[in-house]
Order: C-alpha cells, then sequence, then structure tokens
C-alpha cells in the first residue's frame, strides 16, 4: 500500500518520458494517442465504459439494471431499455449498438426470507421506474461526455451522446457539434461516419442528396479500409458496414431505383456480418 | 449521575477539539471545492442545465469524506492514550472503563457528525443556490447517513483495541468499503461458487456490517422520495443493534486490556 | 499515625515473571516516600497496582482506606505518569478542564484551581498555548498540575524530577514541602537519589521485586558517609539492607 503511490508516480513519469522520446513510433501505439494513452490505456476504456453504464442508469431513473434488486422490485413494471430509445423511427432497423448490459446468466430467486434483502430492495430501488425523458435527458450528457474525455474512441458513448441530443433533446446544433467532436477524434470510424448520415437523413426529412452522399463516401471509406476484402473487416466495422448500405438501399428504394440495390446486397452478404440489416436489403429487391 | 455526565462532556468536547483542530476537515473541504467548482462550471460538449452529475460526485465526495473521517476518529480513540501514556492519568481518575469508552464513543460520533452537518449544510446550500428544494428525503438521508457513521466509529474503536492503528484503518476501510458496494450482491456471488467458499459467502452476508443500508444517494440525486417510516425504523434498528455489539465487544476488550 | 497507603504481602505476576514479590510498605499521612531502585525492579508494577490499574496476584493493597480499584478511592489519588505526550491540540487551560471534567469537577472549581494550579507550576504565561509546542519540562509541569487539580489526599508520582531544569527542581521542592505541611501524602518513584534524599522522610528500594531496603532517610543524613547514593549501590550490590 505504501508502494502504490510512488508507482503511480514513477508511472506517469515514464509515460511522460517515453512520449517525449517517441512512444508513437512503437507499433502498438494508435496513431494520435498520447503517452497518458500508452500507460493507462486499459484502465481508460475500462472508465470510459464505468460512465457509459452510469448514463445508463441515468435513463432509468438511477436505477442500475445489473442490480437484483431493482429486476425484483420492478417484476410487475413494463421494462424498457436505454437502447430501445435508440430506435429514431427513421428507419426500420435499430440505428445504434445497444448499451451492453449484463452477461450473467439470470440468479435463481431464493425463496426463504431475506431480511437484508428487503431493506435493500427498499432503500434502494425507486417505487416506480421512470426514464429520463425530453429536457431532462440533458443528465445523460455529462457522463458522456467524461466516458469520451477518458476514452475518445468510444464509439458507443459517442453515437449515443449524439442520439440523446438529436432525439430525445431535440437539439440540433448540439448533435452537430457532438459529431464533428467525434469525427475529428475518429477520422476513420464507419459508425460516426454512418451516423452522420443519419443525422443529415433525419427519418428522410432532412437533405437526402447530402445524406446519399456521406453515405457513399462512408462504403468508399470501408473499402478502403479492408482493401476491397469486405470478409476481412472486423465485425463492428462489418456491422456498420452493412447499416451504410442499408441506409442507402432505403433511399433507393424510395427513389424506385430497385436495380442499383442489388450491388449494394452483393457488397453487404460479402463482409459476411450476422446482421437483419442483409435481410432487409434483400427483401428490397423484391 | 452529575459526575457521569461532567465525565462525558469532558470527553466528547476532546474529541470535537481535536478533530477541528486537526485541520482535516478544512483540507477535506478544499479538495471537494477544488474538485467540484471546476465541474459545476463544466459544460460537457457545450450543453447546459444537467445537475445530477454534480449531486452525485458531491455525495459520493461527503461519503468518502465521511468514512474517514469517522474510521479516522474511531481508531485514534485509545491507541495515541497509549502510546503518549495519557492512559495512565486517565485511568487513574475517578472513571470507569466503561463510561470512558462510552464518553470516548460518543465524543468521536458527535465530533464526526459536526463534520457531517458541514459537508451536508453545504451541500444543501449549493443545491438551494442552484434552485432545489429542502425535502424528506434529504432529512433521512442525512439521518441515514449520521447513523452510518456511528456504525463506522463503533467498528473503528473495536479495531483499534484489536490492531495497530494502521492495518485496523485499512482493514475497516477495505470491510466498509467492500459491504457498500459489493454487500448487497453477496447472495449472488454465493450462487455462482461452490462449497464452501459459499457457505464462507452466506455467514459475510448473514454478519457481515450492511452498510449499504443507510446509502440513500440515488434517491437523492433521482428525486426517488424517502423511504417508508417502517424501512427506516428496520435501518436504524439495525445500525443500532450492530453498534452496540460492537461498543459491547469493545467495552470486553477494554476491560482486558493490560495498561 | 494512620496509614494512607498500606500494601501487605503484595505479589504480582506477569505469565513466568514475577515483577513484584511479597511487598509490604506502608505510607502515613503527610509523608513523602521514595520508591528507588533499577530498571525493572518492580517500581512501575507497584504504582499500576497503587492507581487500581491492575489487581495484585496476591496479598492486599490498600489505598486511604479503601480499594484503589473503586472510583470513590481514586478521586482522592492525584497521578503525575513519567512523561505523558499530554493532547497536542489542547492548550494547559484545556487540559486542566479536561481532567476536571474527568474527576467530576463543577465549570467554576476548575477555573478557580485552573488559574491557581497554573501559577503555582509556572505556566500562567503560555496556558493557551497548544501543548505540542511545550517542551519536557513544561509537559512535566502541566503533568503536576492535573495532579494536583482535585485537590488531591495523596500523590503517586512516576519520576518527577524528569525534564525540569534545576530551578524548577527547588520550586517542585518547595511545593512538595507545602502539600506536606497541608497533610498530603507524597509517594514517588525516582531515580534522582539526590533530589529523593533532599525531598523524603523515607525510602524504599526495590530489587527484583522484593524491597530490600526500607527506612527513613533522616538516619542516613548526617553522618557524612551513608549518604543515600552511598546506601543505594550497597543494597543492590549486596541484595539486603545495609
Amino acid at each position: 500500500m505504501k508502494l502504490a503511490l510512488p508507482c503511480f508516480v514513477v508511472a506517469v513519469l515514464l509515460a511522460l518520458v517515453l512520449g517525449r522520446f517517441g512512444v508513437a513510433r512503437l507499433p502498438q501505439v494508435v496513431q494520435g494517442d498520447d503517452a497518458l494513452s500508452v500507460a493507462f490505456g486499459d484502465a481508460k476504456s475500462t472508465i470510459s465504459a464505468a460512465m457509459v453504464h452510469k448514463a445508463d442508469s441515468y435513463f432509468h431513473g438511477g436505477i442500475d439494471m445489473e442490480c437484483k434488486e431493482h429486476h425484483n422490485h420492478h417484476d410487475d413494471h413494463d421494462h424498457h431499455d436505454h437502447h430501445d430509445h435508440h430506435d429514431d423511427h427513421d428507419h426500420d432497423h435499430a440505428p445504434n449498438p445497444p448499451i451492453p448490459q449484463s452477461s450473467n446468466p439470470p440468479i435463481p430467486q431464493s425463496h426463504t426470507f431475506d431480511p437484508w434483502g428487503w431493506i435493500n430492495q427498499h432503500v434502494r430501488a425507486p417505487e416506480k421506474h421512470v426514464h429520463l425523458e425530453g429536457a431532462k435527458s440533458v443528465e445523460l450528457m455529462p457522463w458522456f461526455w467524461a466516458s469520451v474525455k477518458a476514452d475518445p474512441h468510444n464509439i458507443d458513448a459517442w453515437t449515443t451522446a449524439w442520439y440523446t441530443a438529436n432525439t430525445m433533446l431535440k437539439d440540433q446544433a448540439l448533435a452537430r457539434r457532438i459529431l464533428d467532436e467525434a469525427k475529428a477524434k475518429n477520422p476513420d470510424s464507419l459508425e460516426i461516419a454512418w451516423t452522420e448520415a443519419r443525422f443529415v437523413y433525419q427519418g428522410g426529412k432532412g437533405d437526402v442528396a447530402a445524406a446519399t452522399r456521406l453515405l457513399e463516401e462512408a462504403r468508399r471509406m470501408g473499402k478502403r479500409k479492408c482493401g476491397g476484402r469486405l470478409s476481412e473487416l472486423a465485425p463492428h466495422e462489418a456491422e456498420a458496414f452493412c447499416n451504410i448500405l442499408g441506409y442507402l438501399s432505403k433511399i433507393l428504394y424510395d427513389q424506385g431505383e430497385k436495380d442499383r440495390i442489388r450491388p449494394l446486397f452483393d457488397e453487404a452478404r460479402a463482409t459476411g456480418a450476422d446482421t437483419p440489416v442483409v435481410g432487409e436489403i434483400e427483401a428490397r429487391l423484391r | 449521575m452529575k459526575m457521569f455526565i461532567r465525565q462525558l462532556k469532558s470527553l466528547v468536547r476532546l474529541s470535537f477539539v481535536e478533530l477541528w483542530r486537526r485541520n482535516d476537515i478544512f483540507a477535506l473541504l478544499i479538495l471537494a471545492l477544488a474538485l467540484l467548482v471546476p465541474l459545476s462550471m463544466a459544460s460537457p460538449f457545450g450543453a447546459s442545465g444537467a445537475s445530477r452529475y454534480l449531486d452525485e460526485v458531491a455525495l459520493l465526495l461527503i461519503w468518502g469524506f465521511s468514512l474517514f473521517i469517522a474510521l479516522g476518529t474511531g481508531a485514534r480513540l485509545f491507541p495515541p492514550e497509549f502510546e503518549s501514556r495519557t492512559i495512565y492519568p486517565l485511568l487513574s481518575k475517578p472513571i470507569s472503563r466503561g463510561a470512558l469508552l462510552v464518553g470516548k464513543y460518543l465524543g468521536a460520533v458527535a465530533a464526526s457528525w459536526s463534520a457531517l452537518a458541514l459537508f451536508y449544510l453545504l451541500f444543501v446550500g449549493c443545491a438551494l443556490l442552484r434552485g432545489g428544494a429542502l425535502s424528506v428525503e434529504l432529512v433521512q438521508g442525512f439521518v441515514f447517513h449520521a447513523a452510518f457513521v456511528a456504525f463506522a466509529v463503533a467498528v473503528a474503536l473495536v479495531g483499534s483495541l484489536l490492531v495497530t492503528p494502521s492495518a485496523n484503518l485499512t482493514l475497516s476501510a477495505t470491510a466498509l468499503t467492500a459491504m457498500f458496494f459489493f454487500g448487497r450482491r453477496l447472495p449472488d456471488y454465493a450462487e455462482t461458487v461452490s462449497a464452501p467458499l459459499s457457505w464462507l459467502v452466506k455467514v459475510a452476508y448473514a454478519i457481515g456490517p450492511h452498510v449499504e443500508f443507510f446509502d440513500m444517494r440515488q434517491r437523492l440525486i433521482h428525486g426517488w422520495g424517502g423511504v417508508d417510516a417502517v424501512v427506516m425504523v428496520a435501518v436504524l434498528a439495525y445500525g443500532a443493534v450492530y453498534t452496540g455489539a460492537c461498543l459491547a465487544v469493545a467495552g470486553l476488550l477494554l476491560k482486558r486490556k493490560r495498561v | 499515625m494512620n496509614s494512607v497507603v498500606e500494601i501487605r504481602g503484595v505479589s504480582r505476576r506477569f505469565g513466568d515473571v514475577m515483577a513484584v514479590d511479597n511487598l509490604t510498605l506502608s505510607l502515613g499521612a503527610g509523608e513523602i516516600m521514595g520508591f528507588l531502585g533499577a530498571n525493572g525492579a518492580g517500581k512501575t508494577t507497584t504504582i499500576k497496582m497503587l492507581l487500581g490499574l491492575i489487581r495484585p496476584t496476591s496479598g492486599t493493597v490498600s489505598v486511604l482506606g479503601g480499594d484503589p480499584s473503586d472510583a470513590k478511592v481514586r478521586a482522592k489519588i492525584g497521578y503525575m505518569p513519567e512523561i505523558a505526550y499530554y493532547y497536542p491540540y489542547l492548550n494547559a487551560r484545556e487540559l486542566l478542564a479536561f481532567y476536571g471534567g474527568l474527576c467530576g469537577m463543577d465549570g467554576k472549581t476548575i477555573r478557580a484551581r485552573t488559574d491557581e494550579l497554573l501559577s503555582t507550576v509556572g505556566l500562567a504565561d503560555t496556558a493557551k498555548r497548544p501543548l505540542k509546542t511545550y517542551s519536557k519540562g513544561m509537559l512535566q509541569r502541566a503533568g503536576i498540575a492535573q495532579a494536583l487539580l482535585h485537590d488531591p489526599d495523596l500523590l503517586v508520582l512516576d519520576e518527577p524530577f524528569t525534564g525540569l531544569d534545576p530551578l524548577a527542581r527547588i520550586h517542585f521542592r518547595e511545593l512538595m514541602h507545602r502539600l506536606r505541611e497541608q497533610g498530603k501524602s507524597i509517594f514517588f518513584s525516582s531515580h534522582e537519589l539526590g533530589e529523593t534524599e533532599l525531598l523524603c522522610d523515607k525510602v524504599a528500594i526495590m530489587k527484583a521485586g522484593q524491597a530490600v531496603y526500607q527506612g527513613p532517610v533522616r538516619q542516613l543524613a548526617g553522618d557524612g558517609e551513608r549518604n543515600l547514593e552511598r546506601l543505594f549501590l550497597d543494597v543492590l550490590s549486596k541484595g539486603g539492607a545495609a
């Protein structure tokens, strides 16, 4: 315990010295990362994920959805997940990656009376499950902000922050600022590129031509990233690429240009991504 | 009885003076301000109007600081008396060891409560400035928090008569913090491990100090409202019984302690 | 003469170690007794039994006619430990107020006694300074004041000369003599043989838990040779009374 502080100081000094003498040239360093990111990389991404988790609990009115007592207390409640609200109703498939939920198996419920559990259920869970909506959603923003400060490459945080600003707060200027910053920090992210196109498209009420241009640009970026070998895209990129193709197919479908959808379907299939979007594109071929 | 009251008053005053002259509280206040002032001026992505995160951070700091003060004050009740040899003039006065223990405990609790009250006053002041209002749940939250402080002092007091001050602080802080964050999840954990570890986890759940009962932060931050009177009585009774048990153990230890 | 302290056949064992072995001694009202011996001779254990802090394994300890573990008896005992580092955040006035409260004294009496004692021990000018700024000698004087605060009938002092400068020692001796004149009994342990000889009516010399010499100091003084220092050395080297 006595060594913790000296170790921390040495780690910081080491990180700063390494940063000064060319740590950025090391192969494992992502371009644009500073020395502190190298030293505390894992910790920063863990903190970033925790901040998004916090935002999720804020959305649920302060309920941590991983906690047993909350589930017990709200067995009779119509349960909504935050990512249900991510559906911006501008399209027929889920637009955003869901906020990660617990992957733990369901816990068997004991039938014996647990007085400590009873107290916890009544102190640490609300009587009513309320979601943050409308202007109150601004309460989520500090946690997204903290999340992307801790890890600027946390795409979930950027896109969920954008969603909150665009759809829940209906503050498009704020949504634009978030997107611009996200793009600056992640210029080669297919998810961000797709999100920008959605923002411009605004469920078909926005600038469709500009959205198409952005989607085509994102499509080219996706192909460029894998050298045209779409099956080699990372799973999350493949999914984002399919979403881009899905939006393009929707626009073409709406414009009556069904014959231009076939190459999109072929590319979507080539990614090998396991997403319903591929089926949706196929449906538009018919 | 008059003598007993005078003895208690003396011991309580001693703890008060020591805590406030030690300057720990002022250092903690400065630390809190250094964290909260920049946070309150932050405008995430240029959005304004968010305030719950400030309540969250402020309450987390208050909980952390109150634990630090309670454990520090509780752990310092007896070891310095032995180290500086003041235990001898103390016990040579017409005071029983039981009265000494009660007086010292009450002094540490009262001193820690005074610090807690200051922290809550500042918290409420800031909330009022932001347009908030006093609420029943805030009063309940303070009462629960005060009960937690009394509880933590008792735990540290027992530890101070068993192990060295540094070991006591480390063990007490670890046990209370672990129970605070993970205590309610122990039954879930017990289901995922096999015996005999699962039995140990169940025993820890049954007899461990459930300090998480006193945590009303989420209710305050998200406006869930207060808890029912029955629940409040149950939590306070739990705290009183556990604290009483700790004091009884401390009394036995002090009685048997060789001076 | 009534005995203020009556120790009869007292032994105290700590595990295999016999710290005090069949000790018998008494101290009358208005007497000053010096309790001498090398380190580990059993002086501190005896003092702790006198204060009721520990019980004897066998034998009886009576102080002012009662059991010192009884709070009512301890209310008549004033004790000064060998250099205690009193509460560093208090000042001398607050220290005395604290101990006065423990003795059950009311605020008015405490204030009056505090003023009197602080000037007696020479701390009146520094009474508002935190004790952490005090020197060893000043702490010792604060210790004397706290021991006298509740006007006890018996004073038990552990190494009272430690840290006192020559002038303070003279003042201390004068104070002890004044207290004796008031009928107070004083029992103190010390390694300072010269001071003990000047102050005491009688001495007890301890060796390995046993009192190897008990007697009045006046018999020693005046013969030119048998001063306390020589007696002490003789007794400890032979293991018996000279």
